[in-house]
């Protein structure tokens, strides 16, 4: 089967990113005002760039995010600049777990954690319907391995 | 049926620790044994009244030394171990810990002799589980004799044999030590054998080293050389003494590891948990044609700064002779995907770098010159390095193997890890990686030091390829 992000994870992102980014613009604010107004010009181009990482990044993150699972193996892509891809065979799958959070579950993703001995790998903001699937799959063919 | 690195059951009595469990368990508190000896001798009463004060604190302070004592002595009493069905301990006086340890978990079995345990006749046991946790999973204080019985492998004269010679030891204890601080603290020796010289024989005979240190090194990087080489020798004193009178001996499933000078320590190690086999080379290392075989396994070289040897240093083919000897049914992959000759740019521009920054102290005049001159040695001994990464870097899958040939700080690594437990295969493209269509590789397997093997700049439709290999089988 095939997963990739929910349609309205570029939201969930977005407000993920909000805080940060008003908290970095704050920052540069109180070091241009305690530092001189020089800086203010520094502050505005940065502001700029954050605001349009904010408008920028999010639909291109969760576009790029797709996989799947064929029974033997997951397969995963993420990453807007730097594409990562993950290659994960089912016997070394630990455990895995979803995580749904207040904003997630109110815009209808999920973001599934997969476990194996040597660490673990994060698939966040899959669309809801779509991770109840795998992980029905995952159980399925963790019965079968077993 | 398996053997497990435990020993057989030794019915369902519960057995007591040996005393040397009370010694290490004080050390927490024994400091505070000392307040009333501390307080006898430094308070000096010269009235009647301070003397019955002094009196009166010296045996409150005694009471609590005395409670402190029966407390610990009664932890001891209470800690005990049993083996039925695998090894069962508990301790503890108010918070009752009992701990459960299934034969089949127990991945390692290390016995420590200290100085001071040989002169108790007793032995310090770590058992180990195939788990991401720092410390062991049960430490155990027994007699001598008890100890024997976990770490008796038992011997044949059939048994695989593997010792090391000390020159190689020493090597690979120099080697682990950071070559770039070695230049540094040359510096001081050097410029201190020049002064000696100096006094005996004419100036004109000072050679061009001795010259090339006295342009001088501000007194503060002095000192700081005079530090960092009682720091470099104390680490490779330290490593030395820990693997000196290496030995391994593999019988059945069981890898039987002996070394160390002052501490004596005895491994048994669970070859069927055995997850990378790691070959790792230095710079100093290569000229000689030495490589220090490492592997990965649970609860064997979790301490910080120890390291998991089978073969402390050896040439090429010693070396395949005692893995040959020691782990001959491990799994091996050879050849596989390189780096094209248009990625050599991205090993040499970092080292190429840092080279070039030794310019900045050498503009800053004389006084940093010989910071200039041991960052440029620095930098030039790392660019050598990733050249020889570049070199060598591969990333294949075979069968039943998987290997990764990479350079990683001023060391080559070469790593086999049986296709069983090659858990997750990442392949990262930065945005210039995908106009030359080349990757990052990086597999993870289980490690003590959870440390990552990562090549760089490969083709990105063999890996591609490859990966498939990997999911497949």
């Amino acid at each position: 089967m095939e997963f990739g992000a929910g349609g309205r994870a570029a939201w969930v992102l977005t407000l993920w990113l909000l805080p940060p980014a008003f908290l970095l613009m704050a920052a540069a604010g109180s070091l241009a005002a305690f530092f001189g107004p020089a800086l203010w010009w520094a502050a505005g181009p940065a502001g700029g760039i954050l605001c349009l990482l904010i408008v920028w990044y999010p639909p291109r993150y969760t576009s790029s995010l797709h996989g799947y699972f064929d029974g033997g193996a997951i397969r995963a892509v993420k990453g807007a600049w730097w594409k990562k891809e993950l290659f994960i065979p089912m016997n070394a799958l630990r455990t895995f777990e979803f995580w749904d959070s207040p904003l997630q579950k109110a815009f209808g993703c999920r973001t599934l954690v997969i476990r194996f001995a040597g660490g673990s790998a994060l698939l966040p903001l899959l669309d809801a319907g779509q991770a109840a699937r795998l992980s029905e799959q995952l159980q399925r063919a963790e019965e079968d391995e077993a | 049926m398996k053997r497990s690195v435990l020993p057989a059951d030794s019915g369902n009595t519960w057995r007591r620790q040996h005393g040397a469990f009370l010694l290490y368990d004080a050390r927490k508190w024994g400091l505070l044994l000392f307040i009333p000896v501390l307080r006898a001798i430094l308070t000096h009463p010269e009235t009647l009244a301070e003397t019955v004060s002094a009196l009166l604190t010296f045996l409150r302070d005694l009471g609590l030394a005395g409670l402190l004592g029966s407390w610990l002595f009664l932890r001891w009493q209470r800690a005990g171990y049993r083996m039925s069905g695998g090894l069962c301990t508990r301790r503890g006086l108010l918070f009752r810990r009992t701990l459960f340890v299934s034969m089949e978990d127990a991945a390692s079995v290390e016995s420590e002799c200290s100085l001071l345990l040989w002169l108790l006749h007793a032995r310090r046991l770590h058992i180990n589980t195939a788990g991401l946790r720092r410390r062991s999973d049960v430490t155990l204080y027994l007699p001598a004799a008890e100890a024997r019985y976990f770490t008796a492998s038992g011997r044949s004269e059939n048994d695989a044999r593997f010792a090391a010679r000390p020159v190689p030891v020493a090597v690979m204890a120099a080697s682990s030590s950071n070559a770039a601080l070695g230049l540094l603290t040359l510096a001081p020796a050097l410029r201190q054998a020049g002064r000696i010289l100096g006094r005996e024989l004419p100036a004109e005979m000072l050679t061009l080293a001795d010259r090339l240190l006295s342009l001088g090194l501000p007194p503060l990087l002095d000192s700081l050389a005079n530090i960092l080489i009682i720091g470099w020798c104390f680490a490779f004193v330290r490593s030395f003494f820990r693997y000196a009178g290496f030995r391994a001996r593999r019988r059945g499933e069981c890898l039987h590891l002996t070394s160390g000078l002052l501490t004596r320590r005895d491994v048994l190690v669970d070859c069927r948990r055995i997850t990378a086999l790691e070959l790792r080379q230095t710079l100093f290392m290569r000229l000689f044609r030495l490589y220090t075989a490492t592997i990965t396994a649970a609860g064997y070289g979790r301490e910080r700064e120890s390291r998991p040897v089978v073969v402390p240093a050896a040439r090429a083919r010693p070396l395949c002779a005692a893995l040959d000897t020691l782990m001959g049914d491990y799994p091996l992959c050879s050849g596989g995907v390189r780096p094209g000759r248009r990625a050599l740019g991205r090993y040499l521009l970092p080292p190429l770098g840092l080279t070039a920054g030794a310019l900045v102290p050498f503009l800053m005049g004389r006084l940093w010159a010989m910071a200039g001159l041991v960052w440029l040695a620095g930098g030039l001994w790392w660019l050598v390095i990733r050249w020889m990464g570049f070199r060598r870097a591969a990333f294949g899958v075979g069968e039943e193997a998987v290997i990764l040939r990479y350079s990683r700080g001023l060391a080559l690594y070469e790593v086999h890890i049986p296709i069983e437990v090659a858990d997750c295969l990442i392949v990262t493209r930065s945005p210039w990686q995908r106009r030359s269509g080349t990757c990052t590789v990086e597999l993870r397997c289980y490690g003590e030091k959870r440390r990552r093997h990562r090549v760089r700049a490969l083709p990105y439709d063999a890996v591609l390829h490859l990966s498939g290999r990997l999911c497949s089988q």
